[in-house]
């Protein structure tokens, strides 16, 4: 899903080549993500089917040129004011918990303990990238990105404390 | 070093009012050690210059045990080998008239004739006329109440008959010639006069005689030589060479007038001293945070205590500044009014040689050691917990306290004062257990509501602390009580006694001695009115440590003395020492006679007369106000036997109708005016004492409520600082449930449970002293008197000192924002 | 730089004895930023304190760049602090009858180091933390996060080798603390210094290189970061998540 509203953010600025849409899309996640070219053209299609997207031109595959239709501003502004919807659930380490206890597993403690480590690790890595970035202008996005996941992060720990006191460890 | 001279400034400014008053006591304590150490230096000095300008710097001195001898002697002297200078002298009694009309007491004059008036041994500084013509002279202060100018004549009674004589100068007072300051004193005191030689010869119809011859020797020549050559020319028996001695001890006592003195200034050195003291450990508590940062940072114990070091020292300075010119002020205004009441109206001058150096000295000292225990408080402060501002558990004291102060408290039975002392010292070990015990008794009286009951476990978590003020306002009224104690027995047994050494109901000295035919008329006189006995005395010379001093002897009636004691003794009855008298060389010294000479019963004395030596065995030390004690007795046998048959000069008289003693008296100086120098009745001295008492009272008293006001004081700190140790807690107290008026009280019932274990264990510390003191002092003068007053006083005026000690923490426990206080952990 | 040895600390209130440090081993590098944190009464405060002399282990070795605090004398821990060890405290403990100037001076006014040297560098360090223009104010006068940088210049201005700071963002909200954390990162990478922080909270401890936890007096964990890159999977983690 954030292929489609990717491509739709970029061409609410200005219409694109499809080619040159991926190219954007990539760099908007400043390269640590590389997209598949098959995914991006298959959501453009399905953007053009459901009328959120026109061509304009109608020249080879690539030298298409796209633009963002009525239709397609509104599904953005639709789509940035809801919100995403919360879930707690989905946390992996939750179910490695639930199976443990069904389990009365003995090494709850060490399970924690190790999980606990990894965050850690997660956390100073997320400091490392904090400083390099702290370097260039256009970062600000990118550090909000660190920044909740650092909050992220530290909620978690205070969970894992609390689990390890709640099991007297 | 600037910035913490910058920063100690700062300090100081930043507690204005806390400032102001240290540096205030400071000032009082300065002034008043400066005032009275200047006092006493200037009495010294003037004493000493007044002795000898009185003796007109002579070295010898000729006298006739008959009163007169023949003017020949001066010549003589004058023209023998290596004397320098030579002065004749007589002394007579007159009455003078002036314009106004005064009683006979008030009209004595006494002129002296001087063999030359422009003698430098005499030192007359002629203020106006010249010395050279015919009538006397006379001291600007006499001129200036007889209302007369030089050219102006008085009637003055001679034996020869009454004559207008002319006042030819007058001149700058001189001790030879001083008389009475006013009309009043003039009951008791004498006008003098000058003239010359031959003038006053022929006034008496007494040519070519004279009564004394002043000597000043020759400093090139050996004194020894000049003595043996001017015995050579001394052919008649009657007359005797007399050295001349400075002995300021015999004309004025000030030693225990300076210790009062001293004791007073000291008094109030420390005092102030005190209130640095509390002042700065309220300081350094205050900053215990501050002290606890500086050392993180890096700074030595040695440099914060430089840094408190330097606001002492400001303050000493300014102290010494400030409270010099005031002292200086502070001691005119005291040597005025002291030396007035000896009625000296010599002009003195200020002494300041000692003194400055003295108090500067001083100032800086003192408020040095009044800052030693702040500062060592403020090396100890623990970092960490006051970092955090977490109040420190406090140490319970160590079990070795209460034993020593179990053991000194048996010591209270030691005699001679030492009993007392261990008192003292064990209830200051004992103090904080009897605090804890009253404490606890408050608590189960429950008096004063919930409040009350805080605070008193408020006052049991600082049990040392409270205990400490407590203590001191404690001393205070004891020694309040002890002190007045003292007095109202003194007072109370001033009749009985002067009684005990009055030697009868009137002492009476007279001009000159007296001859056959004048004894006779006086006894006649004091015939059918009761007994009487007249007496001589010798001045006689003796050395302490190679020092020339001299004091006198009385000859002593024995029988007299048994039924009328001119001294007595408690321990050993006057009586054996009277019997033992009479036996063989037998002397008894006065009090401070028996000091000064240093001695023990048993040992013996020499004493000098005209390079004779004498020696007597020291029996006994005895009280007599006759010469302020600075006096020995022998038996009227014993003196005549050493020394010369002499003329008696002063008289005891006992009155048998006390309803009579007053009319008497007046009727003898009537009759005998110009014979009689000085007469004092028995009830006249009891109530000279009583008004001295009676004046000395009201400054004590002023004394004891400044002492309790010092107190309170620390009663004051002592609060603030308990405060700053509970402000978040207060702030709890705030915050939940208590109004501000409730805190209020809580923190007065504290201050009041200081003032009230104060003042308990002082009473009972008072009484008990008093008592003691009483049961075990040997001068059987004091016995246990209860002064209600001071006591009353002592109670009321310690509670509310206590309670307006308590305003000020109160209000500031309560002026602090309660969010700011809330968040003091 | 800081070797620990078995060190251990316990404190008695009333009856009760709490062994606060129980056996804490320890080496931090020179130029190390190192977080310790754990829940309250963990020891972590105290472990500071006997870092930086202010106070004495039970038992066990503490050497600062080989030197055992511990066995020196009261006057020579004070010098030694004074020179090696910078303190910031979570109240920033400043005094407030000084200006900044004299509060950040007043380590070289205890050395007795000439004015003018003195002054230039405070100057420096004035500027060097972000408070030029503040000079004659007093701390009264400033916020909180002004008055922790004027801690942190106090703490720097005798060049010392290790930094110590207690919660020195607990009294700050994030804003201010991010920026003073910011700034306790630069000086670090800038001047290589060594610091020691203590703080309960994991964000402030982010800044730093290494965590320490420290549970029941010991060292639970101790988690140093790993320079090689595993960024990518850092980003894709995280948006994966956001897709399922």
């Amino acid at each position: 899903m954030s292929v489609k509203y990717g491509i739709l953010t970029i061409l609410s600025q200005s219409p694109k080549h499809r080619y040159d849409l991926k190219v954007t899309l990539e760099n908007m996640m400043y390269k640590q993500w590389t997209l598949n070219p098959g995914q991006v053209y298959s959501t453009i299609d399905r953007l053009v089917r459901d009328k959120l997207v026109e061509e304009v031109s109608n020249a080879e595959n690539d030298l298409k040129l796209y633009q963002i239709t009525k239709n397609g501003r509104e599904e953005v502004e639709r789509w940035l004011q809801n919100p995403i919807e919360v879930l707690l659930l989905h946390d992996e380490f939750f179910f490695k918990i639930l199976c443990a206890k069904r389990l009365n597993f003995d090494l709850l403690n060490k399970m924690i303990f190790q999980q606990k480590e990894a965050v850690i690790k997660k956390i100073l890595q997320l400091h490392y990238l904090r400083k390099e970035l702290e370097n260039t202008a256009e970062s600000e996005a990118m550090l909000y990105l660190i920044e909740g996941g650092l909050l992220h992060l530290e909620a978690d720990l205070k969970w894992m404390d609390m689990i390890s006191d709640l099991e007297g460890y | 070093m600037l910035i913490s001279l910058r920063i100690s400034l700062r300090n100081l400014i930043r507690k204005k009012y806390r400032t102001l008053f240290t540096l205030l006591a400071m000032v009082i304590g300065i002034a008043s050690m400066f005032a009275v150490i200047s006092t006493v230096e200037t009495a010294k000095k003037m004493t000493e210059d007044r002795l000898k300008l009185y003796l007109g710097n002579a070295d010898y001195s000729i006298l006739s045990t008959n009163g007169t001898f023949s003017e020949v002697y001066l010549d003589k002297i004058f023209h023998t080998e290596g004397v320098d200078h030579a002065l004749g002298l007589m002394h007579r009694r007159s009455q003078v008239e002036l314009k106004e009309e005064r009683s006979k007491l008030q009209s004595r004059l006494r002129i002296t004739g001087l063999s030359s008036l422009d003698s430098n041994m005499l030192h007359f500084n002629v203020l106006k006329g010249n010395l050279n013509e015919e009538g006397i002279i006379i001291p600007k202060e006499t001129a200036e109440l007889w209302k007369v100018n030089i050219g102006d004549t008085v009637m003055i009674h001679f034996p020869s008959g009454k004559k207008n004589i002319k006042i030819i100068a007058i001149v700058q007072n001189t001790p030879l010639l001083e008389g009475p300051n006013d009309w009043q004193e003039a009951d008791n005191k004498i006008w003098r006069a000058a003239a010359s030689l031959s003038l006053v010869q022929k006034w008496y119809m007494e040519e070519h005689r004279i009564d004394e011859v002043r000597i000043k020797y020759d400093q090139n020549f050996q004194a020894s030589h000049i003595t043996n050559e001017i015995e050579k020319e001394l052919l008649e028996k009657d007359l005797y060479l007399q050295k001349v001695i400075l002995d300021e001890k015999q004309t004025n006592q000030l030693d225990d007038l300076y210790f009062m003195l001293y004791a007073v200034g000291g008094l109030a050195m420390l005092i102030s001293a005190f209130i640095l003291y509390n002042t700065l450990y309220v300081n350094v508590m205050e900053r215990r945070n501050e002290i606890a940062i500086m050392k993180t940072i890096g700074y030595t114990t040695q440099q914060i205590k430089q840094l408190f070091l330097s606001e002492v020292l400001i303050l000493s300075v300014l102290g010494i500044v400030i409270g010099i010119p005031i002292g200086s002020i502070l001691s005119k205004f005291l040597q005025q009014s002291l030396f007035s009441s000896f009625q000296e109206n010599l002009t003195f001058q200020m002494q300041y040689a000692y003194t400055l150096p003295t108090v500067v000295t001083l100032g800086i000292l003192i408020p040095l050691i009044a800052a030693l225990l702040p500062l060592k408080f403020a090396s100890k402060v623990d970092i960490i917990s006051n970092l955090k501002n977490t109040p420190k558990e406090s140490k319970s004291n160590p079990k070795w306290r209460l034993a020593i102060g179990l053991v000194l408290l048996v010591g209270a039975f030691l005699p001679n004062g030492i009993g007392i002392i261990c008192i003292f010292i064990a209830i200051f070990f004992l103090a904080p257990y009897i605090t804890q015990l009253l404490l606890n008794i408050l608590t189960h009286l429950k008096l004063l509501g919930y409040e009350g009951k805080v605070a008193v476990n408020n006052s049991k978590r600082t049990l040392n602390r409270s205990a400490s003020m407590s203590l001191i306002l404690a001393f205070v009224i004891c020694l309040g009580l002890l002190v007045s104690s003292i007095f109202s027995s003194i007072e109370k047994n001033i009749d009985k006694d002067l009684s005990k050494s009055f030697g009868g109901n009137i002492q009476l000295s007279f001009e000159a001695p007296l001859s056959d035919i004048k004894m006779e008329s006086i006894k006649k006189a004091i015939n059918g009115y009761g007994e009487f006995n007249l007496y001589p005395e010798k001045i006689v010379g003796w050395e302490r440590n190679n020092e020339p001093r001299q004091f006198t002897i009385i000859s002593a009636d024995t029988n007299w003395y048994k039924k009328y004691p001119l001294f007595y003794k408690d321990e050993q009855s006057n009586s054996s020492i009277l019997n033992q008298l009479e036996k063989e060389n037998n002397i008894v010294l006065g009090e401070y006679a028996f000091r000064e000479w240093g001695g023990k019963i048993g040992e013996n004395i020499t004493v000098f007369d005209n390079n004779k030596k004498y020696q007597f065995k020291v029996i006994g030390k005895v009280t007599t106000t006759q010469h302020s004690g600075y006096t020995a007795f022998v038996s009227k046998k014993i003196f005549d036997q050493n020394f010369k048959v002499i003329k008696p000069t002063k008289g005891l008289i006992n009155v048998r109708d006390p309803e009579e003693e007053q009319q008497f008296k007046n009727s003898l100086v009537d009759k005998f005016s110009n014979e009689i120098s000085d007469i004092q009745s028995i009830k006249e001295e009891a109530k000279k004492q009583q008004d001295t008492l009676s004046g000395i009272k009201p400054l004590f008293n002023i004394l004891i409520i400044i002492a309790i006001l010092v107190a309170g004081i620390g009663i004051l700190n002592s609060l603030v600082i308990s405060i700053l140790d509970r402000l978040r807690e207060i702030g709890v107290m705030r915050a939940v449930a208590f109004t501000n008026y409730q805190i209020h009280k809580m923190i007065i019932i504290e201050g009041v449970i200081i003032g009230i274990i104060g003042v308990f264990i002082g009473i009972v510390l008072g009484l008990v002293t008093s008592y003691l003191n009483a049961q075990t002092i040997s001068d059987s003068q004091i016995d246990f008197v209860l002064p209600i007053d001071t006591l009353i006083m002592s109670v009321f005026s310690g509670i509310f000192i206590s309670i307006l000690a308590a305003f000020m923490p109160a209000y500031k426990a309560t002026k602090i924002k309660l969010i700011d206080s809330l968040k003091q952990e | 730089m800081i070797n620990v040895r078995n060190l251990k600390k316990s404190y008695q209130i009333s009856d009760d004895r709490y062994q606060v440090l129980n056996d804490i081993n320890l080496d931090v590098s020179k130029g190390e930023f190192v977080s310790i944190m754990g829940p309250s009464g963990s020891g972590k405060s105290t472990l500071l304190n006997i870092l930086g002399g202010l106070d004495t282990p039970d038992s066990g070795e503490v050497l600062i760049n080989n030197i055992n605090i511990d066995s020196l004398n009261d006057k020579k821990k004070t010098l030694f602090r004074r020179e090696n060890i910078g303190f910031i405290f979570q109240n920033y403990q400043l005094l407030h009858n000084m200006t900044v100037e004299e509060n950040i001076s007043m380590p070289m006014h205890a050395d007795k180091i000439n004015k003018n040297i003195i002054e230039k560098q405070v100057k420096d360090i004035i500027d060097a933390v972000g408070l030029k223009g503040k000079e004659k104010n007093f701390p009264s006068q400033l916020s909180g996060g002004q008055q922790q940088r004027v801690s942190i210049a106090r703490a720097l201005i005798m060049n010392p080798v290790l930094i110590l700071a207690d919660e020195p963002t607990g009294n700050l909200d994030r804003k201010t603390g991010t920026e003073v954390l910011k700034l306790l990162s630069n000086l670090h990478r800038n001047n290589h210094l060594t610091i020691l922080m203590v703080t309960h909270d994991i964000y402030a401890a982010s800044y730093s290189d290494r965590i320490i936890l420290l549970k029941d007096g010991h060292v639970e964990m101790d988690v140093k970061h790993e320079k090689e890159g595993e960024n990518v999977d850092l980003i894709t983690n995280i948006l994966e998540k956001l897709n399922s």
